[in-house]
């Protein structure tokens, strides 16, 4: 007995080849998004921001006594844009049949699931 | 800047910013109610024909104005986080604060988003996109409306010139 690879007519309409702007796209948008949430909960900045100084310093920093406040969102934006452009680079090296198997759905599904965790890292200001 | 006043300059990026997001919200909510429900038969009332607009004909402009209101709102945020933020905490508005940090988060994920939106939309006779297209759009627009509202009660709470 051979084994057969054929898909089914209902399988082939449920996916479509990407090109390879589609796969680095899809996957740009998922590691960004990941990234995002793996960036505030472990608190990676690429840089850390004073804006009463104007002073940039590389990764995580605290704030300074008599330097105000310090932002890290900035920071994680360039990271999760570095890192999301390199994985999506990365994918548009995928065969159609692997990048195929990565659900277009989780263009939608990520950002829902990332609402709770986000809302948790903020759960000491919803609640004081 | 001699001519303007420092508090002026930033209330009129201010009002850039939220000008940029109104557009954004009108063309990503028109297009999210057209590929949500989509009109079938020859429009009729204004219901029908705000339903039966051509929606991929909006993705560029979507994509360029959320990427511009995100610039704009991230030179804003500079002097939200010294000259409102440490007021509104001093004044105990905890909850927000901390909505506003969620709208930096949402927006974020949509920005990241914004380049297989564009790559679906720019597909848009490709059936087995049509789920994923209609629901990121969806997403997509109500990250939009609570980013709005969120910015717009906070404006409420102390804006620029309080």
């Amino acid at each position: 007995m051979t084994a057969t690879t054929t898909t089914t007519p209902a399988a082939a309409e449920t996916k479509a080849p990407l090109s390879a702007f589609g796969k680095f796209a899809l996957v740009f948008g998922i590691t960004f998004v990941v990234m995002y949430v793996l960036c505030v909960f472990k608190g990676w900045p690429l840089f850390s921001y004073h804006p009463a100084t104007n002073r940039f310093a590389w990764g995580y920093e605290l704030a300074r006594r008599g330097e105000g406040p310090v932002m890290y969102w900035y920071g994680w934006i360039v990271l999760c844009a570095i890192v999301g452009s390199i994985t999506g680079t990365l994918a548009t090296f995928l065969p159609d049949r692997i990048a195929q198997r990565i659900p277009l759905a989780l263009t939608w599904i990520l950002p829902i699931v990332a609402l709770p965790l986000m809302l948790y890292t903020l759960m000491g200001l919803l609640t004081r | 800047m001699e001519f303007i006043t420092i508090n002026t300059f930033w209330t009129i990026l201010l009002i850039i910013h939220g000008l940029l997001a109104i557009a954004l919200l009108g063309a990503l909510t028109h297009q999210a109610v057209a590929v949500a429900l989509p009109v079938r038969a020859p429009a009729a009332g204004f219901i029908t024909r705000y339903r039966a607009v051509p929606s991929a004909g909006y993705a560029t402009a979507v994509c360029v104005l959320w990427v511009l209101t995100f610039i704009m709102g991230a030179w804003i945020y500079t002097k939200y986080r010294y000259y409102i933020r440490i007021p509104l905490e001093e004044l105990g508005y905890w909850k927000t604060v901390a909505f506003f940090d969620l709208k930096e988060h949402m927006v974020s994920f949509g920005l990241g988003m914004l380049p297989i939106y564009w790559y679906l939309w720019k597909n848009p006779r490709v059936a087995p996109f049509d789920s994923a297209r209609k629901w990121l759009t969806v997403v997509l627009c109500v990250i939009c409306w609570f980013v709005f509202l969120t910015g717009h009660v906070l404006n409420n709470a102390r804006g620029f010139g309080t």
